[in-house]
């Protein structure tokens, strides 16, 4: 189904998306503080539900705040891709667990161009109980074919520099176990775009009464934190990109890995 | 001697011809016939008859056979009267420089190859018209062969094929029928390395076969010579760059020479090698430091025996520029403004990037260990004491010194600026804090005094999205020149996307400039910079007063602005910052280069203010300097004075080879430039003691002409449709058609008859 502007909007509407968005939209427009900070912001879609974890994001960018030195902004700012508020935002995070519906060929340029002047997205899918993890697989391929066309689909695995950005990490999880590999959209020397197949938002959410919303399985709040782990690295990578990968870095990191 | 004057003498051609009208496969019919028929003959004969008598009859009647065959063939002897067509030939004689080298010269050479052949040459020449030039730099007609055997005007330079380009079109009217080149086939109008690339279309188009002859020297000269010298017209700094210097020896025993490489009067490289049958190659590696032209000298002390000294020393010139700009990268947090940069600065090849990014504040550090972290310490100590003077640029962005212990290296680094480094303080609030930088030295060096947080009144970096104006100077200078276009560069900044805030300084340190400026927030004394910098020592400095220009590099391309702005930026702050003589503000250029000697050169002077604008009628002063052969140096002086456009121009003539010096004075000698620059003799005949034969070859096989070594056949000359010419009369006497032909073979017939009724055979 092709999407115009007027569809889009009817979807959001009829997603009730709007009391998201107007909520996000005076966080952004707060000033300047807030627009000096890093800000994560997830991709509001029309179709299928663009927000399975609704405290994920922000709980991530706690965290962010927390252990890093990166001034990430608390909240998380809510995007269309069509809009240009997709210009504030080089961090993206996508989330899903069914079928969304086709973005219209303006939100694909945009998001083409976002990738191509260094934006970043990340694609986490939520297995829910009554989601169609596949559909919203499917309707992500589609998607990334189309905004990036000229990519190449690559694995991501234990030594890449995503998984020593920050932490050094052997094994991917989230809240549930999954595959050893992520996927990364490869665009020159850098990931475009990575994917998840271990549903991190699900171990990053946690409610306003500071209860974790999902368990864990099968490992439990140890794999919570290497989700949490994984989420901070992505975080980091998006923007030091291959910096781990300079030779004073892969020298030093030898070292202490080797215990010098 | 004629020279070449169209003989109209007729003359008598005999040949001899059969009319009898076989054709060639009836002539091959009958002579197998008759060759059967003498077969038979030896075979038929009685073996018991003697051997003697056999071959007698066997060799009357082969006779027989041969004379009725003639008989048929109808032998005629045709005597004819013809006035030959003269030929149009050109003689080209090479009276180069490497053509008089020597004794016996290859000159002589051609004169003793040209006596040798006196009686040819007559014959040849009176029956065809030959048109008489010699050649060097150029091409000249003369009325002789003695004339063309005299050296002329200009033989230090050899051009084969701009001498067959003027011929032909010294012979537009009249169209030529051969050219002969006699030459030893050195063109050194072509560089050595480009012999290869030696286009015989030139010769091609002449549409006549040239025809070469190459001469040698008959005993070859004792000399030690540098053949060649092969390098890059440029070179990285830094890196290492060879020079491949090959040498040849003739006439001398095969010995250990030492080569020496010179710059500025000194032997920075010497090396030595066995020439292995008068050749050997060796290589001196440099790793130029300092940008700018260079000009070396490649010497060989010459033997005594060495009659050629001049080949023994070579000079060579280029230029080295910037292959890397190596850049140290500190960032105080992880940020978009040190993302984007990161990605900006990785995105160009000529970067080399050493980055150390604080993941985490030392509070964190204190409270989270270090467990499952890839987080390395910071080498401060290393990087610092160790490899500081490895960078061109270090760039603090929202840094704090202190917090990671490199406050104790401030000092070193405001040497390393001082003594030609560079550094760029970027927003925000630790870059701009002054409590971030304890040290007075490096303080001094920035472009902007400091405020602290609790100086600042309001807060130090105000949040308010605003976008920078150009000043005066930003307009001028290269490092705010995002577009070559004055006017488009102005329109770019103005449709840069807008910065989210800016951090407040107290002033401009004196020299500063500030590029771009606050649109309304002001500064103690002006508008609020932005953009400013300063020369510090021999190195530069650079501030942003701003955490946000990644949006040049993101939101601008993204909402349709210039796509390369942020590029572009940088790459102009590296090329200020390192000093790329190309953004000099005192520019001195000598053209060309290199320089011929006894040719006018062109000295050209500008000189431009702190923020790029032209210092107009200011006087300047010059002077260049050379060894002469003594080895004495010798100066020249000069003044002059800029024109409105801060421009000086005076022409040059050089009178000596080898490197030169250029030094430019101006403003009571606060701003000089020093500049090396060659001059190069354009007589390189010396260099070509060994002939280039191949030259000679490639010619004559494209145009179908034929190549001659040492020798000179004037009647074997290809030429344009073979030779030609009239005939006035013909008379054919058939030699068959007369009775003492029937009557040998009467003889002969009657002879076998004889003879076989004698021994009884009939």
């Amino acid at each position: 189904m092709n999407v115009n502007r007027r569809n889009f909007l009817q979807s959001v509407l009829s997603c009730g998306v709007l009391g998201s968005m107007g909520a996000a939209l005076p966080r952004l427009a707060r000033g300047s503080e807030t627009s000096r900070q890093t800000v994560l912001a997830q991709l509001v879609y029309p179709g299928g539900d663009w927000q399975p974890r609704p405290n994920a994001l922000r709980r991530l960018a706690w965290e962010l705040h927390k252990r890093t030195a990166v001034d990430a902004a608390l909240e998380p700012a809510e995007i269309k891709p069509a809009l240009r508020l997709v210009a504030d935002h080089p961090f993206l995070y996508m989330s899903g667990d069914r079928p969304f519906s086709e973005p219209d060929e303006e939100a694909v340029s945009t998001l083409s161009r976002f990738f191509k002047v260094g934006g970043f997205l990340l694609v986490d899918p939520a297995v829910t109980p009554g989601g169609d993890l596949a559909g919203f697989e499917k309707s992500v391929d589609d998607f990334l074919d189309r905004a990036l066309p000229d990519s190449q689909v690559r694995e991501i695995r234990s030594g890449h520099v995503l998984t020593r950005s920050f932490y050094n990490i052997n094994r991917v999880a989230g809240r549930i176990e999954g595959p050893e590999v992520l996927h990364g959209y490869q665009l020159g020397d850098r990931l475009a775009s990575v994917r998840t197949h271990h549903d991190l938002g699900g171990a990053w959410a946690r409610d306003n009464l500071g209860n974790w919303e999902h368990d864990v399985l099968p490992g439990g709040e140890r794999q919570r934190e290497s989700a949490f782990r994984l989420g901070i690295n992505i975080a980091l990578y998006a923007l030091c990109l291959d910096y781990k990968n300079e030779s004073p870095h892969r020298r030093f990191g030898k070292q202490i890995i080797e215990g010098h | 001697m004629p020279p070449g004057n169209a003989p109209t003498v007729p003359e008598v051609d005999w040949q001899l011809t059969a009319v009898g009208g076989l054709d060639l496969a009836a002539i091959i019919i009958l002579t197998v016939g008759a060759v059967g028929a003498a077969i038979w003959t030896w075979r038929s004969l009685d073996p018991a008859k003697s051997m003697r008598l056999r071959v007698l009859i066997t060799a009357l009647r082969s006779c027989v056979l041969c004379a009725a065959l003639g008989l048929l063939l109808q032998p005629t002897l045709r005597i004819r009267h013809m006035r030959h067509t003269p030929a149009r030939i050109a003689a080209l004689v090479d009276v180069s420089g490497s053509m008089q080298l020597g004794s016996p010269s290859r000159l002589a050479g051609i004169e003793k190859l040209i006596e040798r052949g006196h009686g040819e040459l007559a014959d040849f020449a009176s029956r065809n018209e030959i048109i008489w030039y010699r050649f060097a730099s150029g091409l000249e007609r003369v009325e002789s062969l003695e004339r063309a055997l005299e050296p002329g005007k200009d033989t230090a330079r050899t051009d084969i094929l701009g001498a067959l380009i003027e011929l032909g079109r010294d012979n537009e009217s009249g169209s030529l029928d051969a050219v002969v080149v006699l030459s030893d086939g050195a063109d050194t109008s072509l560089d050595k390395a480009n012999e290869e690339a030696f286009d015989v279309g030139a010769a091609q188009r002449l549409g006549a076969p040239v025809n070469t002859v190459a001469v040698t020297h008959a005993r070859e000269l004792k000399d030690l010579a540098i053949e060649s010298v092969s390098y890059d017209n440029f070179a990285f700094s830094r890196s290492e760059t060879p020079l491949v210097v090959t040498l040849r020896s003739t006439g001398l025993p095969d010995r250990e020479v030492e080569a020496f490489l010179w710059q500025e009067g000194s032997i920075v490289r010497q090396e030595k090698l066995r020439l292995v049958g008068g050749r050997g190659r060796l290589s001196f590696t440099i790793f130029p430091s300092s940008l700018g032209r260079h000009v070396m000298t490649v010497t060989v002390p010459p033997p005594p025996e060495d009659q050629v000294p001049e080949n023994n020393t070579a000079h060579v010139s280029f230029e080295v520029i910037r292959d890397k700009f190596r850049v140290l990268h500190l960032a105080g947090k992880p940020s978009w403004d040190q993302r984007f940069l990161r990605q900006t600065l990785s995105s160009w090849p000529r970067i080399d990037l050493v980055s150390f990014y604080v993941l985490r504040t030392p509070y964190q550090s204190s409270i989270q260990g270090s467990a499952g972290m890839s987080l390395i310490p910071f080498p401060t100590e290393d990087l610092f004491e160790g490899h500081l003077e490895e960078f061109d640029v270090v760039i603090f962005q929202d840094f704090d010194p202190t917090t990671v212990n490199v406050d104790q290296y401030l000092d070193r680094i405001a040497k390393f600026v001082k003594e030609g480094g560079a550094l760029v303080l970027m927003g925000g609030q630790s870059s701009f804090d002054r409590r971030s930088f304890p040290s007075a030295e490096l303080a001094a060096l920035f472009p902007v005094e400091l405020l602290s947080e609790e100086e600042s009144g309001p807060k130090l970096v105000d949040g308010t999205p605003f976008r920078p104006n150009l000043t005066d100077s930003g307009k001028r200078h290269p490092l705010t020149r995002i577009e070559d276009d004055p006017e488009k560069n102005a329109q770019t900044w103005r449709s840069l996307a807008r910065l989210d805030g800016w951090t407040r300084v107290i002033r401009l340190t004196p020299g500063a400039v500030s590029l771009a400026e606050h649109p309304f927030d002001r500064a103690d004394d002006g508008p609020a910079p932005i953009i400013a910098v300063s020369n510090a020592g021999a190195g530069r400095s650079l501030a942003i007063a701003t955490d946000s220009t990644w949006r040049w590099a993101f939101t601008g391309p993204m909402n349709g602005g210039p796509p390369e702005a942020h590029l572009r930026f940088w790459k102009q702050a590296m090329s200020w910052l390192t000093r790329d003589p190309e953004l000099d503000r005192l520019r001195l250029q000598v053209r060309p280069s290199p320089v011929v000697n006894k040719d006018t050169a062109t000295i050209d002077v500008e000189l431009l203010d702190d923020s790029y604008g032209p210092i107009a009628g200011a006087p300047i002063s010059s002077r260049i300097s050379w060894i002469d052969k003594d080895g004495t140096e010798q100066t020249e002086l000069f003044e002059g004075r800029l024109d409105d456009q801060g421009k000086y121009r005076r022409t040059w003539r050089p009178k000596h080879e080898g490197p030169h010096n250029i030094s430019v004075d101006a403003q009571n000698g606060r701003m000089s430039k020093t500049k090396r620059f060659l001059v190069l003799s354009r007589d390189r005949e010396a260099g070509y003691l060994t002939p280039v034969e191949s030259t000679l070859r490639r010619i004559a096989d494209a145009t179908g002409g034929l190549y001659q070594l040492n020798a000179l056949s004037w009647k074997k000359l290809e030429r344009r449709g073979g030779e030609t010419g009239e005939i006035l009369s013909r008379r054919d006497i058939h030699l068959w058609n007369n009775p003492l032909a029937f009557l040998f073979v009467f003889g002969l017939l009657a002879a076998d008859w004889l003879l076989r009724r004698r021994i009884g055979v009939l």
